[in-house]
């Protein structure tokens, strides 16, 4: 039986002129269902990349990447868009929230284009926000944001959570508070999420850590016993 | 800037921005273009037409007199200080038939120094047989040079009155400055449009006065038509002819008219009396001549009586004498058978004779041989003795010799018989031979009685022949007599009315020369030539649009810099913190905006002001040379002030805008800088408060609305970009519909008549009734009515214009001719006797409404104050309408009608030709005219306005481009992380577009709503500003044109839509993930 989440080889470049940049050069692994998944590894390294590639926001040169029993590798651009809609979340390092819409609206703005979303006020429950619901994004903090933008990610009900640098523009406690409700929501709900990070400190909290160094995977070890974020310091 | 590093930074950041700094620099040339294209075109417009003056040295001033100017004129202008140049020339209208076309034509007088033609082909007239014609004559008629053509007067007066002869050949063709424009007026004589001018030389005219003078002034400044200058300068020189030389001038003339008319009375009235004594005596010879047919007549009659009186006792004398002849015949055949009984008498007679002269003769025998026996017996007696026996023989003897004796007295006595019997023989010969002869005579006499007696019946008859001719003479002498009366009488009645006429005529004359008022003079300027007036107030027109439409491109360029400056400024916040941290200063900082900004105001200001006085003026005035056909130079100089102006006014806007934006920036701490900017803080909108609408809407429509208000500039920026884009649109259409309205609305629908008529008010009133008739029995011509219209004045405080006096029978069913009606509420209006209706410009003008007082001033009668019972709905030329009830009322008299309207509506165009031909025959009638021709005039013009149309909708798509763009582009680098991150949640390309364009079309659509405002408002100002005194345009635009403006606004729209729907799918998703600049 195949895993939840296979990448198999993928291989991106990029032309830079007369240069060929090899952006990731032959990325192999997997994760399964419901992995809190740590993808780490140093800047430039092509966490990104793969990301991207993960997300269906890019496309690859060579490889295949299949998810949940489908190859997206062979997906035109509407397909990938299509599988963005439907089974991505996506959380950004810079929270990426409409600034004229509401917390709720900017959950609200996801769910209205996917299948079967969750009920946008329920999941900002969830996510610690209920009374900020309808503040702007300009009136929360930073924290507040990022809860936002999860809550927009989980409210599509996707099958990945994929999350880029998510702690990176936040403070050391509002920083681990988000990690911690990325953990809960991993644990609680059973989401498959994979964390991108160059904080190699947290990975005692995975499932599963994917080291990437120099476009290729350098060891990924399974963690029986993942931590609570509480308990970890850097 | 003096630092490099700046200056490559600057250098670079063109390149890189390029989009934005072609954005500005094209908005920028935009507007520049414009106001220096528009502002340009009124002096270029000038210019051009001074130019065409300038080369045929039009005159400057023109003086023309009621009773024809003189040699002494001339020389009397001349000598006025500042007149350079004077002439006198002939003009005159006539006509050029062509097999069944006719052309009214204006004849002038060539003039070598003063109005030169434009030769396009050939050459001038050199002597009085040749002709220079319009270009236009040419393409009309289809005559080439070298052709000859024939010149009618078109009225009863000969035109070798005027002219040396009716026939000229053409040696050249071309064009007058006199007429810029093809339109060349009216004319009383034949269709009554001025098709062209023919050009004679001065040996062609026979006048005894010149038409009018034109002359020439001192232009010492070189001012150019139409300017202040050049009119205060030609005002000087009018000023100085009506006050030095006019008076005396006109004392002058009328000196010699008044003395050549009275001298010419003089000889009138002699040659009357001759005319009269010789028409007198012609009659009574005449008559004379007439009398003696009669008698003759008479005579003959009696004659013809008398020799048939003759005939007739001729006939009963040859009845006598054949009666006679038949008697003489008989008498004759008696007397021949008488004679032939004579004859067969005498001849018995004869027979008798001879018998008894045979008797005779032997009775002499017997009677000598008893003689002789006696003898013998006597001798033998002798012998014989016996006496006895001798007596008894004598006694025997005696016996015997008494027998013999007896015997021969017998004898004798039948001898004497015998000769009687002789003699009456032979005279009974005798007269029978007489009477043969006369017999023969006779005869002869009958038979020639009876050749006399045919020859008197043949005579009779070939009299009788000659009888009935001379009656059929006769009779016809009678017939022709009685022709020759009638004739006579004619004539008689004839001569005397005209001699009565002719009486009256010189009674007339000589009252009229009591009469002749003196003359009256017009020194006029060139305003006095209609396409002169016209074509300045066009210029003008466009001037003062001039003052309204470049307003606009400027405000929206100014917010077109604003808000990409803004933009630009806070892209470059980090930089700007760098180079603020560097130590920089201030300015440093700030002039590489500030010099960006000008660089691109500067570039587009010198591009949009030679483009704009180049191309625009060019594109306008060959638009109005469609009119002005005979505009032969158009001049576009570029016009270095109106450039710099526009360019001053760009650079300021701009300028100050990017100041602005830097402003603020450049005040707060590098630090500050430094740190991303704190995102504007989303706002609740109104629309929000309505939790019933706002629930309805979904979020991209949301977010739009909240973007919408959140960043003001841009919003009224595209606003009023899409709005200026509409309103352009939309006065480009509404200029053409309300000139239509003028045409459509004026002939259709409130002068619903057909055509009018003039008529000679002059022509007796015979003529008159006969052309009333005419109409009222032409076929085509439904219905008819008289009316009174003149020009007068209508005054009301210090105000004061022309207008028509219309005066309407009450007898005629007004409202087949005109409708009256209020313009906006269209309630209808009828006439009556309380007060007038006056046209809605006319009270506009006078500021007068219901029920105001307004005061008329007649000609000669004393002004009268009318009340005003209804304003009614009118476009062209102000008029007054009064009952004729009103008019007796006020003036004490009834009106003179002097036109008649009618409606004919079977009348094609291609009959109006003949229709008016036909009509014109009528000797009361001076001109027909058809509505629907006066509307065609204004129909043309129309086809002008679509040159400015084109411009007007390429200007608006400009501006829609420039504002759309430059929105679209700062929406999509504002947002490009917002767009990124709605691609990452994977929004479709389209749906994306959606978030985007749902702004850009809630834009468009406020935009296009403030346009329809903002076009109404502009349209109404163009149509003021265009709007001459004498018409009023349409003031609504139709339904059709907010269509057009507002789809082609759209569509505008939808293509800087569709052309950044590329750029939105070019949006890298990656961005997202990057950090805030």
């Amino acid at each position: 039986m195949s895993s939840y989440v296979e990448l198999k080889n993928v291989v991106k470049e990029y032309k830079m002129g007369e240069v060929i940049i090899k952006a990731t050069d032959g990325v192999t692994f997997q994760i399964e269902k419901g992995e809190f998944v740590v993808i780490v590894g140093p800047s430039g390294a092509g966490k990104t990349t793969v990301l991207n590639i993960l997300g269906g926001m890019d496309i690859l040169t060579s490889g295949e990447v299949i998810v949940d029993g489908i190859d997206i590798s062979k997906y035109n651009s509407r397909q990938l868009t299509t599988y963005r809609r439907h089974d991505i979340g996506f959380v950004f390092q810079f929270y990426n929230l409409v600034q004229n819409l509401t917390a709720l609206e900017n959950v609200e703005l996801s769910i209205q284009i996917c299948k079967d979303p969750l009920d946008p006020s329920t999941v900002l429950n969830e996510v610690g926000l209920k009374d900020r619901q309808n503040n702007f994004p300009a009136g929360l903090s930073g924290g507040e944001q990022q809860r936002v933008a999860i809550a927009r990610a989980l409210a599509k009900n996707p099958k990945l959570l994929l999350c880029d640098e998510p702690t990176g523009a936040l403070d050391y406690n509002t920083g681990k508070s988000i990690l911690k409700l990325l953990q809960d929501t991993c644990r609680e709900k059973g989401m498959t999420v994979v964390v991108i990070t160059h904080n190699s400190a947290i990975a005692p909290m995975a499932d599963r850590v994917i080291s990437i160094k120099n476009g290729k995977v350098s060891k990924m070890t399974q963690n029986d016993n993942p931590v609570s974020v509480e308990t970890i310091e850097w | 800037m003096k630092k490099k590093a700046l200056r490559k930074d600057f250098y670079i950041e063109i390149v890189k921005t390029r989009g934005r700094f072609i954005s500005i620099f094209f908005i920028v040339a935009l507007g520049v273009a414009f106001f220096t294209g528009i502002r340009s075109t009124q002096p270029d417009m000038k210019l051009s037409a001074d130019q065409t003056y300038n080369k045929s040295n039009l005159m400057d001033i023109q003086i023309i007199s009621t009773l024809g100017l003189t040699a002494d004129d001339i020389e009397a202008i001349s000598r006025v200080t500042g007149v350079k140049e004077c002439v006198g020339t002939y003009s005159k209208d006539a006509l050029v038939t062509e097999d069944d076309e006719q052309y009214v034509v204006k004849l002038l007088s060539y003039e070598s120094s003063i109005n030169q033609p434009v030769i396009k082909e050939g050459r001038i007239p050199e002597n009085d047989k040749e002709c220079f014609v319009d270009t236009h004559f040419l393409t009309s008629s289809g005559h080439k040079i070298g052709d000859k053509i024939y010149i009618e007067s078109g009225t009863n007066d000969d035109i070798l009155e005027t002219l040396k002869y009716k026939e000229y050949t053409i040696v050249g063709s071309g064009s007058s400055p006199y007429y810029l424009s093809r339109d060349k007026g009216t004319s009383s004589i034949g269709n009554g449009n001025i098709n062209s001018f023919i050009i004679l030389s001065k040996d062609a005219f026979e006048s005894e006065a010149y038409t009018e003078i034109y002359a020439t002034i001192n232009n010492e400044k070189e001012s150019i038509a139409f300017s202040d200058s050049y009119d205060d300068t030609v005002d000087q020189v009018i000023d100085r002819i009506e006050k030095e030389i006019k008076a005396e001038r006109i004392e002058a003339r009328y000196l010699e008219i008044t003395a050549e008319a009275k001298e010419e009375l003089k000889d009138a009235k002699a040659e009357f009396q001759d005319e009269k004594g010789n028409a007198e005596r012609e009659l009574l010879k005449a008559k004379k001549k007439l009398d003696d047919a009669k008698i003759d007549i008479e005579n003959g009659k009696s004659e013809i009586k008398k020799q048939e009186k003759e005939i007739a006792k001729g006939w009963q004398d040859i009845e006598a004498s054949s009666v006679k002849l038949e008697d003489g015949k008989k008498q004759l055949s008696d007397g021949k058978k008488k004679l032939d009984a004579s004859k067969k008498e005498l001849e018995k007679g004869k027979i008798a004779y001879n018998q008894g002269l045979k008797e005779y003769n032997a009775a002499i025998l017997d009677l000598n041989q008893g003689k002789a026996q006696v003898k013998q017996i006597e001798e033998q007696l002798a012998y014989m003795e016996n006496p006895e026996e001798k007596a008894m023989i004598e006694t025997a003897l005696e016996t015997q010799k008494q027998e013999i004796a007896k015997a021969e007295l017998i004898l004798e006595k039948t001898k004497v018989q015998l000769d009687k019997s002789k003699l009456d023989l032979s005279n009974g010969e005798k007269e029978l031979n007489r009477a043969t002869l006369e017999y023969n005579k006779s005869n002869l006499e009958l038979s020639n009685n009876e050749r006399k007696l045919h020859d008197g019946k043949k005579k009779l008859e070939s009299g009788e022949k000659e009888i009935l001719k001379a009656k059929q003479d006769l009779a016809k002498g009678e017939k022709d007599y009685k022709s020759g009366l009638d004739e006579y009488n004619q004539k008689k009645e004839k001569a005397d009315k005209e001699l009565g006429d002719a009486e009256k005529d010189l009674s007339d004359a000589e009252s009229d020369i009591v009469k002749i008022k003196k003359p009256k003079w017009y020194v006029l300027d060139r305003n006095s030539i209609p396409s002169y007036a016209s074509y300045g107030q066009d210029a003008d027109r466009i001037g003062a649009i001039g003052e309204v439409f470049p307003a606009i491109f400027f405000l929206v360029a100014a917010l077109v810099s604003l808000t990409t400056m803004t933009r630009m400024v806070e892209e470059q916040r980090t930089q700007i913190g760098t180079l603020k941290a560097l130590g920089y200063s201030k300015f440093s900082i700030a002039s590489k905006y500030i010099m960006y900004a000008l660089l691109a105001t500067l570039g587009g200001s010198i591009l949009g002001g030679i483009a704009g006085s180049l191309i625009l003026p060019y594109v306008i005035i060959s638009a109005y040379q469609i009119m002005y056909e005979n505009l032969s130079t158009i001049t576009t100089p570029l016009n270095m002030e109106i450039m710099i102006w526009a360019t001053l006014i760009a650079v300021v806007c701009v300028v100050m805008a990017t100041f602005l934006a830097c402003f603020k920036e450049l005040a707060a701490t590098p630090a500050n800088l430094m740190r991303p900017s704190a995102p504007k803080l989303g706002k609740r909108v109104f629309l929000e408060r309505i939790p019933f609408l706002w629930k309805r809407l979904n979020f991209t429509e949301k977010s739009t609305i909240r973007n919408l208000i959140r960043y003001k500039k841009r919003f009224f920026m595209t606003i009023l970009g899409i709005g200026a884009c509409m309103a352009l649109l939309l006065v480009g259409y509404g200029i053409k519909d309300s000139i239509f309205s003028i045409t459509n609305i004026q002939y259709n629908e409130i002068h619903v008549y057909d055509g009018i008529i003039t008529l000679d008010t002059a022509a007796k009133n015979k003529e008159l009734e006969e052309a009333k008739n005419y109409i009222e029995h032409n076929d085509y011509i439904q219905s008819s009515a008289m009316i009174h219209e003149s020009i007068i004045e209508a005054e009301s405080g210090s105000e004061s214009k022309d207008v028509y006096l219309t005066v309407l029978e009450n007898t005629v069913p007004v409202d087949d001719f005109y409708h009256f009606r209020n313009r906006v509420t269209k309630e209808v209006y009828s006439l009556n006797d309380d007060g007038v209706i006056i046209t809605e410009k006319l009270s506009k003008l006078l500021k007068l409404d219901v029920g105001d007082t307004l005061i008329l001033k007649n000609g000669d009668f004393d002004p009268v104050e009318v009340t005003i019972g209804a304003v009614s709905e009118n476009y062209v030329m102000h008029y007054i309408f009064m009952t004729n009830n009103l008019y007796e009322e006020l003036y004490n008299e009834s009106p003179e009608y002097n036109e008649i309207l009618y409606i004919a509506p079977d009348i094609e165009p291609d009959m109006e030709e003949d229709f008016t031909e036909d009509i014109l025959t009528n000797e009361a009638i001076v001109s027909n005219i058809f509505a629907r021709n006066i509307s065609t005039d204004f129909e043309d013009t129309l086809d002008n306005l679509d040159v400015v149309i084109l411009v007007l909708i390429f200007a608006a798509g400009g501006l829609a481009f420039v504002v759309l763009y430059n929105l679209n582009n700062i929406n999509i680098s504002e947002r490009k992380r917002e767009l990124a991150t709605l691609k990452v949640l994977g929004f479709y390309d389209i749906e994306v577009s959606e978030y985007v364009f749902r702004e850009n079309v809630l834009l468009t659509i406020i935009g296009t709503l403030t346009g329809i405002l903002l076009g109404i408002l502009l349209h109404q100002y163009v149509i003021k500003t265009v709007e001459i005194d004498m018409i009023m345009f349409g003031r609504n635009i139709l339904l059709f044109s907010y269509i057009k403006s507002i789809l082609l606004t759209f569509l505008f729209s939808i293509i800087i839509n569709f052309s950044m729907h590329f750029k939105l799918k070019k949006v890298d998703m990656a961005t997202s993930l990057k950090s805030v600049e």
